[in-house]
């Protein structure tokens, strides 16, 4: 083709190859001011493509915004985005064949501190965190310290699903129970409290509800602040194997007596979305979970026996209180670009994109506060006034800690969550397989060999 | 002159080229004459599925053998990879404090399963044998759980087992109030370890009875009816003559189908994965489900690999014990 038959197009290959020089130059050489500074959005390859992986939310709104930014993304910068989404469970098998087999989606989100299993073989983001970070503010520090590893972040902090108790008002009060109305700063609720009035509920026929099964989310969500609230920790701050303690035992006697007397037995056999069909259906009275329960009640509509709206008789309330303290764990989300991807520059843009405000918070309100931001910034966000009954999630957001704690959550902390070796510790004693003592042996000796002690 | 026509030359020019009193160097009728000779032409037509087995069975099974000896990980460059012996395997047979539990659950699974398929199987053989109206239909029937992609039917059976919305439970709580005697959970099919195991296990047996039916049919199918009426008429009854004619008529068949079982449902990994992820307290771990999470979850690939390893020298007997067999019935 000629210039002259480019210019009757209205643009001439020199033209072409002008603009894309300074806007690519500006993107790599100069990042995000640069391209600002060229007033024009960077130009990648003709036909470029950009493949996101990631889950499927819980909070279905969400993933049509997702959707939405990335064919807006797309459009701006002559791309195809093409964004896939999976149950959470399947992203590790799926990240690893890509890593292993160097082919695959150019952007990952991870959970937990899953992506430091394969540190070495993403792309350092700092740049993008860091800029991020100093635009923004601090990030959540739990969510930092599951991106970051050695001083170098290997994933850019997205999102967090915050998870507290979710509890039916109405089951409570019928039982005769106070809490969660009684809750306050200075009164809490104590796992003693919750096995004695859980008992009454239990009788009822609504006990508590909680999953120690092998799965992503809740089991982690529920088992790492419960084992923290007795002080029970897997590693201490010089990173050695710290789960035999005294603590742990009693962390397990107890957990075992708990089961018994309030907790639903079924739980043992659930994934992430049977507490949420459970308590909805009226066979639980509580659960530690994330917004998506009540979310659920109030967008379809869930109508209890007599005619009113669930949504109304849900209450968010911070974990119980345990000889060591309150403890949460509300599990990150992070993005990460495998080294193999031939679009760096493009995931990290896009990454970078997706992480303004405009897009995040737009992203977390159509989610409708389901996630919450890996920002703190996003603490004030007004989209907790939009939501105001989720606004206890957004209160015990900060009080968060991460997988490994007192230790780091590098690539080990992450294989015991993998291992659900915690988890299992709870389950072994729940379903009776073996006693208090036999778990923390059977826990302490695979905590061992995946640490190396 | 067809090929098959000329005749051996014994390596030297065929007798085409000779008769035309051509002369070359390199002569490729005498390599297509080699051909004719019933010991090469063998082996070449064997070829395309030796490569086969070698590409996507002997490679793959050596390269896992290999990582098994390594501490490969996920990602982890070969040139950080080292030989490390038999570590993995000791590591697993005196430290994994799953490893065993996934062998259990292995024998388990592979014995009851195979058991009560055989069992199932050869009785609904005998009555799809019997069966004379809507005979193409009902066959056709009875294999869908078969064909049904395993996934698909697995993702029902995890409605099924359900705790608070499963139709078994349902009913058994409508039975209970019928009865007057108050409110029954139910059993928890995928929440207590020893129901867990119980619950994949019948899935198994679901899914791989059509197989072994079929199969059997098959077989029924090759006994003469006269070798029945010849035994009625002798005064055997019943079970006589299904021991003495039915059983010893379709053993051949039997055989290979309840190794090939044996060989599939203890690699199973599909009805476990969906169902329980090898929980509650890992209680429903297969060998495969195990090495899946040590593998690609937990990223550590060397002790994987070991760990599917450790199903071979079973599946290797099983299979022995076939061929065994199979060629003392030649004989």
């Amino acid at each position: 083709m000629t210039d002259q038959a480019d210019k009757q197009r209205g643009i001439t290959r020199r033209d072409f190859v002008k603009t894309a020089g300074l806007a690519t130059g500006a993107a790599a050489g100069l990042g995000l001011e640069g391209i600002l500074a060229a007033r024009k959005a960077p130009a990648y390859a003709q036909g470029a493509s950009l493949h996101f992986l990631l889950w499927k939310n819980f909070s279905p709104p969400a993933d049509v915004e997702i959707l939405r930014q990335g064919t807006e993304w797309g459009k701006q910068h002559n791309v195809n985005v093409k964004i896939e989404q999976i149950n959470a469970n399947d992203i590790p098998a799926r990240a690893s064949a890509a890593i292993e087999g160097k082919q695959g989606p150019d952007i990952i989100q991870f959970f937990h501190n899953w992506q430091n299993q394969y540190a070495d073989t993403l792309v350092d983001v700092t740049d993008i965190a860091a800029d991020i970070e100093s635009k923004y503010g601090g990030y959540v520090d739990y969510a930092k310290a599951h991106a970051m590893l050695g001083g170098r972040f290997n994933a850019v902090p997205h999102t967090i699903v915050p998870n507290i108790f979710v509890v039916r008002k109405s089951y409570l009060k019928a039982a005769g129970s106070d809490w969660p109305t009684t809750y306050t700063k200075t009164k809490k609720f104590t796992w003693e409290d919750l096995r004695r009035e859980g008992k009454k509920w239990k009788a009822a026929g609504h006990p508590v509800g909680q999953t120690v099964g092998h799965t992503f989310g809740d089991a982690v969500d529920f088992t790492y602040p419960y084992l923290w609230s007795f002080g029970a920790v897997e590693r201490d701050e010089r990173g050695r194997v710290a789960i035999g303690s005294k603590q742990c035992l009693e962390a397990l006697k107890f957990f075992k007596a708990l089961w018994d007397d309030a907790m639903d037995p079924a739980g043992a056999g659930w994934d992430d979305s049977s507490n949420n069909r459970a308590f909805l259906s009226g066979a639980i009275a509580a659960t530690n979970n994330a917004p998506s329960i009540y979310l659920t009640a109030s967008n379809n509509v869930i109508l209890d026996d007599k005619g009113e709206p669930v949504a109304n008789d849900i209450g968010h309330v911070p974990n119980p209180e345990g000889p060591a303290g309150v403890f949460h764990y509300h599990y990150s989300q992070q993005l990460a670009i495998p080294k193999y991807s031939k679009n760096v520059q493009a995931a990290k843009e896009f990454i970078r994109w997706l992480m303004d405000k405009d897009q995040l918070s737009k992203y977390l309100r159509r989610g409708q506060a389901y996630q919450a931001a890996g920002l703190k910034v996003y603490l004030k966000d007004i989209m907790w006034d939009m939501f105001p009954a989720l606004k206890p999630f957004r209160d015990h957001l900060l009080e968060g800690r991460n997988v490994g704690w007192k230790g780091s959550s590098d690539a080990k902390a992450a294989r015991v969550v993998q291992n659900y070796v915690l988890i299992d510790m709870l389950a072994n004693v729940a379903t009776g397989k073996m006693s208090p003592e036999e778990s923390l042996k059977w826990g302490e000796s695979q905590l061992n060999a995946i640490y190396g002690g | 002159m067809t090929l098959s026509k000329l005749p051996a030359t014994g390596g030297g020019e065929s007798d085409a080229v000779r008769l035309a009193g051509i002369r070359t160097g390199w002569r490729p009728q005498a390599a297509l004459g080699l051909l004719d000779r019933p010991g090469v032409l063998g082996y070449v037509l064997m070829l395309p599925a030796a490569f086969i087995i070698f590409a996507f069975i002997a490679y793959p099974f050596a390269w896992g053998v290999w990582m098994s000896l390594t501490n490969k990980e996920i990602g982890m460059p070969w040139s950080r990879v080292s030989f490390v012996g038999l570590r993995n395997y000791v590591v697993l047979w005196t430290r994994d404090g799953v490893f065993w539990d996934t062998v259990w659950n292995s024998f388990v699974y592979t014995a009851i399963a195979t058991a009560v398929k055989w069992v199932l199987g050869i009785w609904l053989a005998v009555l799809l044998n019997r069966v004379v109206r809507f005979k193409r239909l009902i066959r056709a029937a009875v294999l869908l759980p078969w064909i049904i992609p395993t996934v698909l039917s697995t993702i029902a059976f995890l409605w099924i087992f359900d705790p608070d919305f499963s139709v078994i439970n349902w009913t058994l709580r409508q039975f209970y109030v019928w009865m007057g005697w108050g409110y029954v959970k139910g059993p928890l099919w995928l929440g207590d370890p020893f129901l867990a195991l119980m619950s994949v296990t019948f899935v198994n047996i679901w899914r791989g009875t059509p197989f072994y039916a079929i199969a059997f049919l098959a077989g029924l199918q090759t006994i003469s009816p006269e070798l029945y009426e010849a035994a009625a008429i002798d005064g055997a009854g019943a079970w006589q003559r299904f021991r003495r004619v039915t059983l010893p008529g379709i053993k051949p068949i039997m055989v290979v189908v309840i190794v090939f079982s044996i060989v599939v449902t203890f690699s199973d990994f599909q009805i476990v994965y969906v169902l329980t992820r090898g929980g509650p307290a890992n209680s429903t771990h297969l060998f495969a489900t195990y090495a899946y999470q040590v593998a690609m979850v937990g990223t550590r690939l060397g002790l994987g690999a070991a760990i599917s390893l450790f199903m071979f020298p079973v599946l290797a007997l099983v299979i022995v014990f076939q061929l065994v067999y199979l060629r003392r019935e030649e004989r």
